[in-house]
């Protein structure tokens, strides 16, 4: 029997605020990642709600939104759902798989704030992270 | 101490970068070119009217050259591939970024910087990317011959427009 094709869900930039530059670097982020890897892309459609992701070096903040067929990155740390956050570089390192995430937490390099819905931090944790298929380095 | 966006400059942040990254444990392996362009902005004496274009090619880290091109040069002349980053914004933001006034990743986060390529790889690489921009805003002592930034305000908002371009 043929395996379903997972199409990606669409990912949009909401325009404005002070964040938009690293707005649209989430959401390219995203796209690749998701484009990549249909384990995202299934998890991406199913997953409701708005999680956060802080670097706060920077006092910069995006609020990713997980809705029917869409994900919208806003430029602002709106949310009231759970927030992942860290230092400017940890979250990179977290985000593309140089450094573990269990070992940033337990090192305090990385906090989460665990608020309802639980399950969008799941699927935003696992749809900015780099999978393996796209390799470590282009050469 | 070299006049800002001159060659001698060029030839000095180079230098910069390129002790900067040999302290760095982890590099990207490869060639990248990178486009950066610097848009007048009204406020800038350094970039008059329309843009001032550079490429910058980096391979295993390191910068192997770094040229400016002139009005209406095209970028094949001297890429054979692909620009694979690219950087844009209003000249008042580069220079303010030149002069350590201004936080290049901030500028890069706000928007203020546009930046166009593989944000995977980017990300990858960010401790480098940050050493190549600490070497750009702190390594080399810089002259102003025609002023030093910050610069008088303007109120003709043609800044913003850059920035959201």
């Amino acid at each position: 029997m043929a395996r379903r094709v997972i199409l990606p869900p669409e990912v949009a930039v909401e325009p404005g605020g002070e964040a938009a530059g690293m707005a649209s670097m989430v959401a390219e982020l995203l796209r690749a990642n998701l484009a990549d890897s249909p384990a995202r892309s299934r998890l991406a459609r199913r997953a409701r709600g708005s999680a956060t992701l802080v670097t706060d070096d920077r006092d910069l903040g995006v609020t990713v939104t997980f809705g029917p067929g869409a994900i919208v990155v806003s430029g602002t740390a709106f949310g009231t759902g759970p927030v992942l956050s860290g230092g400017w570089l940890e979250m990179a390192a977290v985000c593309t798989g140089t450094r573990s995430p269990l070992r940033a937490l337990l090192r305090r390099e990385i906090h989460v704030t665990v608020r309802r819905p639980v399950s969008v931090l799941v699927a935003t944790a696992f749809a900015v992270k780099v999978p393996r298929s796209a390799g470590p380095d282009r050469g | 101490m070299p006049d800002i966006y001159t060659t001698e400059w060029y030839d000095a942040v180079r230098s910069a970068i390129n002790v900067g990254v040999s302290q760095l444990r982890s590099l990207p392996e490869g060639r990248f070119v990178v486009a950066v362009e610097i848009v007048a902005d009204g406020r800038s004496p350094y970039v008059g009217e329309g843009a001032r274009r550079f490429l910058m090619e980096i391979a295993d880290g390191s910068c192997l050259w770094y040229r400016e091109l002139q009005p209406g040069e095209s970028e094949k002349a001297h890429v054979e591939g692909r620009i694979d980053y690219r950087f844009l914004g209003p000249a008042t933001v580069f220079d303010e970024i030149a002069a350590g006034l201004v936080d290049p990743v901030d500028a890069a986060l706000r928007g203020a910087i546009t930046v166009r390529g593989d944000m995977r790889l980017l990300l990858r690489h960010a401790e480098h990317v940050k050493s190549l921009l600490e070497a750009y805003t702190n390594a080399v002592s810089t002259t102003w011959p025609l002023g030093r930034p910050p610069y008088a305000a303007v109120t003709s908002g043609s800044e913003g427009a850059v920035a959201r371009a």
